[in-house]
């Protein structure tokens, strides 16, 4: 039988690969994606809280599929424990698209001074800061493109932070917002400062077959039931699929790459659902399963030519690995302290929050620095409408005892009723550093025999300091607001769901893994569209950056397939 | 059955190890009495009636019938503790958890009253709980017994808790639209979306 032809090979297919799989199909190249996790449709999704969060439908069992994370003990001595045994996952959407279909959508640019970090702030002891090999410059013309292809949402102010735009509005309207905003804003005035409406990949207005937000109240962590958020898999997948040049497989979990000894890749292998291994041959593979599973991948497909894994032999691979510095933190309105007509503005579901503080996205404040230090952003959201998952959230007092009875149901009640809690959510840059990365562990595999991914978290304590800088800010515009229970959480724990790097891109082919394209040093026909590539992350949630930067590679690799054709 | 000192402690690895000890059975070995043979665990009866009667008076101390809206037995949370017991892709290590813990109740009442739990006053029975929310296995149990309580109230009626959304009602809680139908509830959703294969 005679096998197909492909031009690309996509290994995932959310943020990093979509841009690539809708670019290249639309321009006549055969396109296959193969990506683990099942095909949700969106007639698949409800707002069903026992699938969305209460058990492992969007994410793999951990008795199946598992990662091992390394973290300091209280002896200072690195301790393993497998997500398994913690029971806390480190998965973020195994399905078509990925985690965009479940993701809450704020979307943020980075900022020019993020693509040079070193030069622009100088080293910090024991942090691997570098610049980009790319400058805001490139990446601006795909941020636009992405507003447009994905669908954001939102409208600019001018204020102390904001980034340079060819574009001055949004291609759609900001969606409708809870009379909190105006009040975060009037506050954030008296402050001396503007707070930053936030962009959201959700759609305000239809756009062809997708719908506009119809404010269901449950979206991040959801799949979306209108089409108006952007994932990968409505926005782009489906897109790509009518051009006829794109072949998606789901349930196919990619565990090799295979190359031909010359530094080529020929065969990708993968299990099908049937846990049959089969392989897809293509001229160019594409990896983006998300920061983690990519570099597993790589150190998965060592062979005599690349001993310690793929585009390894600078033993880069899985190195400065980075998440989201920062934490979270709240404040509560209690109703029966505000005007009745304000409270009943404050109940109404589904409407948004929106803002954002930028203003110390540089931070200039003896209290910190003698310089000029790198900050970050602070969004505003209310607390989730999940009610179960508020309920266990409040199961315990805040001496660790547990609270049931009549006791519990009274506070369930005053919760539920009575008030309304304002949530903040602190990015700073999470530093680089020789104690953050991936391997593989040697003793637990997964379901299909292979190692599983071991992932040192350390962080350094910079991040803490500017995260609890920037979280004190938030908590007095709290307090302007006349918030109560006013509290925060900054820690070295990370966000599983904002990961990066892993395969830094840059210049020196010794002290990165890919070039200024994204494509292997070592691999001529290699290249990683996930957030792998960043060797620095911003101060902000990573989607909207992977999305413009996998846009930018689609055109690199384009144009090598179009020049090999003329 | 393992006495309290050997009880696992509130946070999840410990206590997952110590679960893992057991189905070993380097634990059945020192303590032959926590056998699981003993409990007759299937598809349709998860829990032996004594078993559920500790349960169903645990659940009731937990989240009573007190005239503030509805309580264990309204919303129906032994019948959605059965549900989630007879799950074929819960982690059986979870579900034995649920079942060992039962047998501790029973223990703790023979240790402070010398009598089976279900053969206690109502009073005993609320001194017992009290007393072992004091104990980080207690913490532990409780809480995740108390979890379970909470997807009863709020989860999707279509689960058979939440009775004619009576927790969504007296919470004034917004489910999300659209609700799950019968083919996208849990673990339907998995066979359904995986029988979506290829695109179309």
């Amino acid at each position: 039988m005679k096998t197909k032809h492909y031009n690309i090979c996509i290994i995932g297919s959310g943020a990093g690969a979509s841009p690539v799989a809708y670019q290249l199909s639309k321009n006549g190249f055969n396109v296959i994606v193969l990506e683990k996790g099942p095909w949700f449709k969106t007639g698949d999704f409800s707002k069903d809280e026992i699938v969305s969060t209460r058990r492992e439908v969007y994410t793999p069992r951990l008795q199946d599929e598992q990662h091992v994370i390394e973290t300091k003990n209280n002896d200072g001595k690195w301790e393993a424990k497998s997500t398994y045994s913690t029971g806390i996952s480190y998965w973020n959407g195994n399905m078509v698209g990925g985690s965009t279909n479940l993701m809450s959508g704020y979307f943020h640019r980075m900022k020019p001074k993020d693509f040079k970090l070193l030069t622009n702030y100088g080293p910090i002891e024991g942090a691997n800061i570098v610049d980009w090999p790319i400058d805001y410059d490139h990446l601006e013309p795909y941020y636009t493109k992405v507003e447009k292809a994905v669908g954001v949402s939102g409208r600019t102010v001018d204020h102390s932070t904001l980034e340079p735009r060819s574009n001055s509005s949004f291609p759609y309207p900001p969606l409708v917002e809870n009379h909190i905003s105006g009040w975060i804003d009037k506050s954030a005035n008296e402050l001396g400062y503007t707070a930053v409406p936030v962009p959201r990949a959700i759609l305000s207005l239809p756009e062809g077959t997708r719908n506009s937000c119809y404010y269901s109240n449950y979206c991040g962590s959801y799949g979306c039931s209108s089409d108006a958020k952007g994932s990968a898999r409505v926005a782009l997948l489906d897109k790509a699929i009518k051009t006829g040049n794109c072949t998606i497989f789901a349930n196919s979990k990619v565990f090799k790459l295979e190359t031909n000894g010359s530094g080529k890749i020929t065969k990708a292998w993968y299990y099908d659902e049937d846990n049959k291994k089969l392989n897809i041959r293509a001229e160019i593979f594409v990896v983006a399963c998300q920061a983690v599973e990519t570099s597993r991948l790589l150190l998965m497909s060592k062979n005599t030519e690349f001993p310690d894994g793929l585009a390894n032999n600078s033993g880069m691979v899985g190195k400065n690995l980075i998440f989201s510095a920062g934490g979270v933190g709240s404040g509560v309105f209690r109703f029966d302290s505000l005007q009745k007509e304000v409270a009943e503005k404050l109940k109404t579901p589904g409407l948004f929050v929106n803002r954002a503080i930028q203003h110390w996205y540089e931070i200039d404040d003896e209290e910190i620095s003698g310089k000029k230090v790198k900050g970050g952003t602070v969004d505003f959201l209310f607390e989730h409408a999940n009610g179960i998952s508020k309920m266990i959230r409040n199961k315990k007092n805040s001496n660790g005892e547990l609270i049931y009875g009549s006791s519990l149901k009274s506070k369930m009640r005053d919760i539920f009723l009575n008030q309304k809690k304002l949530n903040f959510e602190v990015f700073a840059d999470w530093l680089p550093t020789d104690n953050c990365f991936v391997s593989l562990d040697e003793n637990i595999k997964d379901k299909w025999g292979d190692p599983v991914a071991k992932i040192r978290i350390g962080s350094h304590p910079h991040d803490i300091i500017v995260g609890s800088y920037l979280a004190k800010k938030a908590e007095k515009l709290l307090e302007n607001m006349g918030a109560t229970q006013i509290r925060s959480s900054i820690s070295g724990a990370p966000p599983a769901n904002l990961m990066a790097g892993g395969c830094r891109f840059g210049n020196d082919p010794d002290k990165t893994v890919l070039n200024s394209n994204c494509k292997a040093h070592e691999v001529e026909n290699l290249y990683i569209t996930d957030g792998s590539f960043m060797p620095t992350g911003g101060s902000v949630t990573y989607t909207w950056t992977i999305y413009a930067n996998a846009f930018r590679v689609a055109d690199i690799i384009l144009n090598r397939l179009n020049r090999k054709i003329k | 059955m393992p006495d309290k000192n050997e009880k696992p402690p509130e946070s999840g690895i410990s206590r997952r190890s110590f679960i893992s000890s057991i189905l070993s059975g380097s634990m059945i070995c020192l303590y032959p009495s926590v056998s699981l043979s003993q409990n007759p665990n299937s598809d349709t009866n998860v829990l032996t009636s004594s078993q559920l009667q500790i349960v169903r008076s645990i659940q009731s101390i937990l989240f009573p019938s007190d005239g503030n809206g509805p309580g264990s037995y309204d919303i129906m949370a032994d019948k959605y503790l059965l549900w989630v017991l007879s799950d074929e892709r819960m982690d059986p290590e979870e579900k034995e958890y649920i079942i060992i813990g039962i047998g501790w109740i029973d223990e703790t009442a023979e240790e402070l009253f010398s009598k089976k739990y279900n053969r206690l006053s109502e009073k005993q029975k609320e001194e017992l709980v009290e007393n072992i929310s004091q104990e980080k296995w207690g913490i532990s149990w409780l809480g995740v017994i108390l979890n379970f309580v909470f997807e009863a109230l709020l989860s999707d009626p279509e689960y058979g808790g939440n009775p004619d959304k009576i927790g969504w009602n007296w919470l004034d809680h917004n489910p999300g639209y659209p609700r799950p139908d019968e083919l996208h509830l849990y673990p339907e959703i998995i066979k359904t979306v995986n029988e979506n294969k290829q695109q179309e």
